[in-house]
């Protein structure tokens, strides 16, 4: 007996048992036959695939998501959503509305003839339609002051509100420049809006007025870019304009339209306050530019005579461009 | 990599969709249990239907292997089970082979001992030859409790306490069993003591 267990002490090993046992351990043990053996086998891997534990369900649609085929899909769905998404909000911001700078007396706007058919089909284009054929001032919100009516077009023309755009875009044959003065310093203009620009001093002026007021003046635009397009180039340079709501607060035919951003950056008052002629006054006189100083001081004269009494006509630098 | 792994391992790594591992056991064990079914029911026939059907049942319940248990005393409590339904039908049948023992009165062996033999034993292979013939009839002639019994403690050299599992009898039980099923083929092999002796 080959067991060393503990119990095998209760098996019988006597002679004649050991002499038994010599017989039918050299019994010849048979091989089974293969026959079945394939089908075991079968069934053993059709269990073992049973068997597998199977990946959760997130685990599997994780790996089906990253099939090329799948995210090819996903790449259109977003593409496609996209711009439909993009597409709604330039419909939801495509309200027509007249411009807020001062256009030139005398120029048409000739915005394209399918997008005029489009505004005026829409029920925001005939409100800013009627808006713009209203004539009247439109309090700018925030400021207190009235901004002059614009010369407006016919009444069908409807005009987007150009962004102003950052950088100094020279339009040719759009200038309407007013040449007042000229010294060695450069030559001083009256803008369209009323402003009073010295070409060859505004950089510095902005230079000056950013270390002032802490401003980044660098891509301060000077001259309007809603003077009268009368080439191809002035055209395209305005028909890309952002399509902007109503003012905050404007009042249009009675009617209060929210503004957005956008619609604040358009909705510009017409031309300088007092304050920035003031301040463009003293810099003016700081620089001895007193051609710049009798134009910008006559501004203030006319806009608001107090203010002149109070501040201007004070200080000495103004006074001694004046004399 | 899983020739040296353990029963339970494999069967372990087989319920975890590994079927090399159950490559390996099936291997290892088809043919002690064929010899262990051969010499329950003795008969081959019948011996390979049984031996396909009970790794069929391995297969078929491999998830309800524990690994505390031992693959061999689950595979044996298959293979018996097997076996004893066999001989209960076959009993039923009231059918007797020609390697089936005859009556368990009858203390005269098989049908096979009343076929005439001209065969003599002359030298030493055919001594051997009736020797094996003659455990065979004697172990056939065992009862199913002693046989099996017998089979597992001698043949697979089981202990006695994984043959109690197996059979689901206290392991006293089988103790007993073993004692009555030696006794018994002391008996039946009394007039082969001279052969017993010269075999090898």
């Amino acid at each position: 007996m080959t067991n060393d267990d503990a119990d095998d002490s209760d098996a019988p090993d006597d002679p004649v048992t050991r002499s038994m046992r010599s017989v039918w351990l050299t019994m010849r043990e048979e091989d089974p036959p293969t026959r079945g053996l394939a089908d075991l086998m079968i069934a053993a891997r059709a269990k073992a695939e049973a068997l597998q534990p199977r990946e959760p369900w997130w685990h599997r649609a994780f790996a089906v998501m990253l099939r090329p085929p799948v995210l090819a899909l996903a790449t259109v769905v977003v593409l496609v959503g996209g711009a439909v998404v993009i597409n709604n909000r330039s419909a939801n911001l495509d309200v027509p509305t007249r411009s807020f700078a001062g256009d030139p007396p005398g120029v048409e706007q000739k915005p394209p003839a399918e997008e005029r058919t489009r505004s005026l089909e829409r029920p925001g284009a005939q409100r800013g339609a009627g808006s713009a054929a209203t004539p009247g001032s439109i309090p700018v919100a925030g400021t207190g002051q009235v901004a002059e009516p614009p010369s407006l077009g016919p009444a069908s023309t409807i005009e987007r509100p150009a962004i102003k755009e950052p950088t100094k875009v020279p339009l040719q044959g759009a200038t309407t420049k007013e040449k007042v003065g000229a010294n060695s310093e450069g030559t001083v203009e009256v803008k369209p809006d009323g402003r009073v620009v010295n070409e060859k001093a505004a950089d510095a002026d902005k230079r000056e007025i950013g270390e002032q007021t802490g401003l980044d003046f660098g891509g301060l635009v000077i001259a309007k870019d809603d003077a009268p397009a009368t080439d191809s180039t002035a055209d395209s340079m305005r028909t890309p304009a952002v399509p902007a709501p109503p003012s905050k607060g404007a009042q249009l035919d009675g009617e209060a339209v929210t503004q957005t951003s956008a619609g604040v950056r358009s909705a510009r008052p017409q031309g300088p306050s007092v304050e920035q002629l003031v301040m463009q006054a003293e810099i003016a006189a700081g620089r001895k530019d007193c051609p710049a100083v009798r134009v910008t001081v006559d501004r203030i004269k006319k806009l608001d005579a107090n203010v002149y009494k109070a501040r201007v006509a004070k200080q000495a630098a103004i006074a001694r461009c004046l004399k | 990599m899983f020739n040296d792994q353990a029963d339970e391992d494999l069967m372990v790594m087989y319920q975890k969709g590994e079927v090399r591992a159950f490559e390996v056991l099936l291997t290892r064990h088809r043919k002690p249990v064929y010899n262990f079914i051969l010499r329950f029911v003795g008969d081959r026939e019948t011996a390979e239907d049984l031996l396909q059907e009970a790794f069929m049942r391995v297969i078929k319940g491999a998830e309800a292997y524990k690994r505390q248990a031992k693959f061999t005393t689950w595979l044996y409590t298959i293979a018996r089970n097997l076996c004893v339904d066999q001989t209960r039908r076959r009993k039923h049948r009231k059918h007797a082979s020609l390697d089936a023992p005859m009556d368990s009165s009858d203390e005269s062996g098989t049908l096979m001992d009343v076929i005439p033999s001209n065969e003599m034993a002359s030298d030493r292979k055919s001594v051997n030859k009736q020797l094996h013939e003659t455990m065979q009839r004697a172990i056939a002639a065992l009862s199913d409790e002693q046989r099996e019994v017998f089979l597992m403690r001698e043949f697979l050299d089981m202990p006695f306490k994984q043959i109690a599992d197996v059979v689901g009898v206290p392991e006293n039980t089988v103790k007993s069993r073993m004692r009555y099923a030696l006794e018994k083929l002391r008996l039946e092999l009394d007039d082969y003591k001279d052969l017993a002796k010269a075999a090898p």
